[in-house]
């Protein structure tokens, strides 16, 4: 067995003075895996370094795959600058070539490559015990293919190269040789990788940095093994190369007669950005399961040309002729500069999904948001960025300077309309997910754009983040669609997010979901303080120029919760507040739903529901044999005739209630009503009257229920809104009255 | 440690136990952990119960025994007269005479007895990955005038299949170079080579020379033919242990002598490291530890990363904590 001398001259162990080299110095001692042969020390003018030879027993089963061997001997090295890891260096001569080995160049020791995690983070957790446990499994491991974790990507290829290249997605695809393109660097910061994007131009547009010609180039399938290091010039590329069974000259020659017979002369300034492809597996006679994609820039063109000795140029900025008579110039190959990068895919919709946690093999909904304030600008931001969704958007308003406080948008977009600034913005900033469409205008002037109602009709979903009720209406009752519509709003505070999403098959429309919601506001104690005026903030003199006091991170937080819930639910109804307080505990408060039901009368539709009915089916059973009855709670929609009762109140206590009559009294009624106006904003208050009918009266009026129709038609007229009375029979038969006076 | 094995594996019984031998050195304190069915005294809570009891004929056979000896030799008697949960390895004229002086007879109980040359029917490789051969007792170690204990202990040679891969462990109790080389005529004359083939040995005698050659030698024990054969038989990273003090630097009377350990370390195809391995050194004289040996589909492993820093401590129960 022969070993590689250890750098450096032999020190005593005791005189180690680096506390990670002591450190494994004395591990050795309690370690009975390891020996201690000898210490050495080796002093330059930059660096102090301590060094431990040693023997490790390592554990190996009779079969292995690398011939790793038992004992194995090492040499640790520490540098006094403790900037990096230790070098874990294998001296037999014969090491095999496993993965997880540095660079290094031949006839020197291999180096291990023992940890994943940067050192700054190693070393908050390393000790000598540890560090010896660490080479001992790297070791065992090794031996058997296992320390290459199965769901481990392969070993790269080249080690560390210092650059990036965003290459476009058409690239990849096979494109490469037909399209020019320019590298463009941004923000270069010395000693760190920088990146470059390569962006494709015409051929009549000449970019500063001058062209890169691409050439794309297939090697042969290998097994991976150490990472190379990265090719400095021309020379060292073809050789580098040649491993992977590619001839670069070939290529070369290849992609530039293609340019002579487009009659286009590399300039000086033009250079060769070359791709190549590597089929790499894991271990012989399995299929290649990467290909790696590595780039190189090469430049000047020029000389790499001359250096093929294929061509040849009188002078500087001469045009290159063909040699007749072709001979490789090695010198000129050394001279010519070469980096290393390290490709990198433009982001497309697919890795957007992946990389987000989504199933990137999912249908994309075509979604239509109509309101892009605030909470409907972050929520796209978030779905859209994610690859989720085709997006349109609908919205007139102007982006003003109070907006930039809590919108997608900033400051250089003040003055433009949200919608076609938002579109900009998201073409510039997530091309992988555009917004497709957008319309500027008023929603509620969709009768009139036939593109806008196409939208909606082909759309999967519609979001309506507009908070204008009137909105909503129209999309629960007016358009034409098949699209599944949810209304997505933040209450005054800010604090609590509010979805209301419709069933795929629209069995409850969002009007009966809104219905519904006020119902759980004024029922549900968690809701109490849910709808409550705040203090406003005025922006201009307009009467209506005012905005709610919302901080940018509640809007964050509320867009956040509703986005992951749009982009997760399931085909049913969902009605629920995520409440955010204080400790920043979210709950979610739960709206029941249950069936809409509609009773037309009087020119008037009821719109009610199955709990409300029952609701009055239960106040009536538990007064039989007398009536009772009480008010009926909701809201009118005077344009399209409609009455939404939401709730019911009992009889108020100066009731009388017999079998026979029911007089409504008025204790407390006026307050109750003030404090449910209060809790719900303003939505919904007094709608008319409901009394019960004992058994086998039926729900038709008597002559008494007329005149009280009339009397209550006659006191609502002040209001424009018709008498309402709801009378409620046995085994759930109701009937529901609307008389205009 | 056991007990520990057990609770791990949620188990209160072993499925065999086998006893090469009853030298006090191998059963000490055995009767105190073991559920024995022959007497209420040995069935308190907690004790481990047996299902099948492997033994030598002699277990059965030997009369002047004391102690711990005396009560297996009544735990496998007893087995044997119920006819259920023993095994016997050979059977000697004079196992044929016991058993008619109980009445019983050869024809009722040979289904109990296994013989030399033969596969132990309690394991099948194909269905448990492991099957036993028995070398030894050969009938003739068993008769005769008087019984040598350690001439007629059981030698087995165990082959694991994990994956494919075959792994064969040739368990040799306390025995000597006669007994070796017998074995390895009466084996090789029957073209078995393979039953003598090994991955895992552990060592004769607790590294005793007598079980290398009659000299011991001066630095080296010389290995009689047969038995330098036989540890030829080595596999590519096999492990030979022996279960043994460390090897000490000077000559002593009682093994483990370091002339044979000389012998044993050189003998080895040591070609993918060292595995002659000894019990009371591993991993340190210092600080010896539980040696562990994992079969699996690359063969035989012996354990090291397990067996220090967090994973050793939880492998077993922790030492008494309290304030008493």
């Amino acid at each position: 067995m022969t070993y590689f001398p250890a750098p450096g001259e032999p020190l005593e162990p005791e005189a180690l003075t680096l506390n990670h080299a002591r450190q494994v110095r004395d591990a050795l001692a309690v370690y009975p895996f390891a020996r201690l042969i000898e210490a050495r020390v080796r002093v330059t003018d930059h660096c102090h370094e301590e060094l431990l030879v040693v023997e490790v027993d390592t554990e190996l089963p009779q079969d292995t795959d690398y011939d790793i061997r038992s004992p194995e001997r090492l040499a640790f090295s520490f540098e006094r600058s403790d900037r990096d890891y230790p070098t874990v260096l294998a001296l037999r001569t014969d090491f095999p070539q496993v993965s997880h080995l540095y660079w290094t160049p031949a006839a020197t020791p291999k180096s291990l490559c023992l940890y994943e995690a940067p050192w700054a983070e190693v070393r908050l957790r390393w000790t000598g015990a540890g560090f010896l446990g660490d080479v001992a499994r790297w070791l065992s491991r090794t031996a058997v293919g296992e320390l290459h974790a199965a769901d481990q990507p392969l070993e790269p290829f080249l080690y560390g190269p210092a650059y990036y290249v965003v290459v476009p997605d058409d690239l990849f695809a096979g494109a490469a040789e037909r399209r020019t393109y320019a590298a463009v660097s941004v923000a270069e910061r010395e000693g760190k990788p920088s990146v470059l994007k390569l962006v494709p131009v015409d051929d009549n547009q000449v970019p500063e940095q001058g062209y890169m010609h691409v050439v794309a180039t297939v090697g042969e399938p290998a097994v991976h093994d150490a990472m190379h290091d990265c090719p400095r010039n021309l020379m060292e590329l073809i050789e580098l190369l040649r491993r992977g069974g590619i001839d670069l000259v070939a290529a070369m020659v290849g992609q530039l007669e293609c340019l002579f017979e487009a009659g286009r002369q590399p300039r000086e300034q033009d250079g060769l950005l070359l791709l190549v492809t590597l089929p790499r597996r894991r271990r012989l006679g399995v299929n290649p399961e990467v290909r790696e994609v590595w780039a190189f820039a090469i430049w000047p063109i020029r000389d790499a040309a001359i250096a093929t000795g294929r061509y040849e140029a009188s002078g500087p900025g001469r045009p290159l002729g063909r040699l007749v008579v072709p001979r490789f110039n090695e010198a000129r190959a050394r001279g010519v500069a070469v980096a290393a990068l390290q490709p990198i895919r433009a982001i497309d919709r697919v890795a957007a999904k992946s990389l987000s946690g989504l199933d990137p093999e999912s249908e994309d909904p075509d979604v239509v948001l109509i309101g892009a304030g605030a909470l409907g600008s972050q929520l796209h931001g978030h779905l859209s960025r994610m690859g989720w969704g085709r997006w349109t958007l609908i919205d007139e308003d102007t982006l003003l300077p109070h907006n930039v406080v809590r919108h997608r948008l900033g400051e250089p977009a003040v003055g433009f309309p949200k919608a076609i600034a938002l579109r900009c913005a998201s073409a510039f900033e997530t091309p992988h997910n555009p917004v497709e469409r957008v319309f500027a205008e008023d929603f509620l002037s969709i009768g009139d754009n036939e593109e806008m109602l196409a939208s909606c009709r082909d759309a999967d979903l519609i979001l309506d983040a507009s908070t204008s009720i009137a909105v909503a209406r129209y999309l629960a009752r007016e358009l034409e669609s098949p699209a599944r519509r949810a209304s997505l709003f933040l209450n005054p505070t800010g604090r609590d997010a509010v979805m209301l999403m419709e069933d795929v098959g629209r069995i409850i429309p969002l009007d009966m979901l809104e219905s519904q919601y006020y119902r759980a506001v004024l029922r549900d104690g968690r809701l109490d303080q849910h709808i409550r005026k705040e203090r406003t903030y005025r922006y201009s003199a307009g009467c209506r120029d005012a905005t709610a006091r919302i901080g940018q991170d509640d809007v964050a937080l509320g867009s956040a919760l509703l986005a992951r819930q749009v982009r997760s639910v399931d085909g049913r109804a969902v009605a629920a507040v995520w409440q955010q307080h204080a400790d920043g505990s979210v709950r979610r408060v739960e709206v029941p739903v249950s069936e809409s039901i509609r009773f037309e009368h009087g020119g008037w539709c009821f719109m009610l529901d199955r709990a409300l009915v029952e609701h009055l089916r239960s106040l009536r059973c538990a007064r039989l044999p007398t009536e009772t009855g009480g008010v009926l709670l909701g809201y009118f929609d005077v344009p399209h005739r409609r009455v939404y009762v939401v709730d019911a109140l009992p009889a108020p206590d100066d009731s009388h209630e017999r079998k026979d009559a029911f007089v409504r009294g008025c204790a407390g009624l006026a307050d109750a009503i003030r404090a449910i106006e209060a809790r719900t904003g303003g939505q919904v208050s007094y709608v008319g009257e409901w009394h019960s009918h004992p058994d086998g009266a039926g729900v038709g009026m008597s002559d008494d229920d007329s005149e009280l129709i009339r009397q209550v038609a006659e006191e609502m007229r002040a209001d424009g809104w018709p008498g309402v009375m709801m009378i409620i029979g046995s085994h759930g038969l109701f009937a529901c009255y609307a008389l205009a006076a | 440690m056991l007990t520990d094995e057990l609770a791990a594996a949620r188990r209160d019984g072993f499925d065999v136990l086998a006893l090469t031998h009853l030298d006090d050195d191998h059963i000490a304190n055995s009767t105190e952990f073991f559920f024995l069915e022959h007497a209420k005294k040995y069935q308190s809570a907690g004790r481990k119960r047996i299902g099948v009891l492997w033994v030598p004929a002699a277990a059965i056979l030997e009369t002047r025994l004391k102690g711990e000896a005396a009560v297996w030799r009544s735990e496998a008697r007893h087995r044997l007269k119920e006819g259920k949960g023993i095994r016997v390895f050979s059977r000697p004229s004079s196992l044929e005479k016991w058993l008619e002086s109980e009445g019983l007879s050869l024809k009722d109980r040979g289904h109990l007895i296994t013989d030399a040359g033969q596969r132990v029917p309690e394991f099948n490789l194909e269905r448990d990955g492991v099957e036993f051969f028995v070398h030894s007792p050969f009938a003739k170690h068993a008769d005769g005038g008087t019984v040598l204990r350690n001439e007629s202990a059981l030698i087995l040679h165990a082959t694991f299949e994990v994956s494919g891969r075959e792994t064969r462990y040739l368990m040799v109790g306390d025995s000597s170079w006669e007994i070796l080389e017998e074995i390895v005529d009466i084996t090789r004359n029957r073209n078995r080579d393979e039953r003598l083939r090994w991955d895992l040995y552990n060592v004769p005698h607790h590294c005793s020379y007598l079980a290398l050659g009659p000299e011991k030698g001066k630095d080296r024990t010389v290995p009689v033919a047969n038995v330098q054969w036989l540890l030829d038989q080595c596999q590519v990273g096999g492990i030979a242990v022996s279960s043994s003090d460390p090897i000490p630097t000077e000559d002593t009377n009682d093994p483990p002598h370091r002339q044979a350990a000389a012998t044993y370390r050189k003998a080895i195809k040591d070609n993918i490291g060292h595995k002659f391995v000894v019990t009371m050194a591993h991993p340190s004289k210092a600080k010896p530890k539980v040696l562990e040996i994992e079969i699996g589909a690359r063969g035989a492993v012996l354990k090291k990363l397990s067996i220090v820093g967090a994973p050793a401590v939880v492998a077993s129960s922790a030492p008494r904590a309290g304030s008493r």
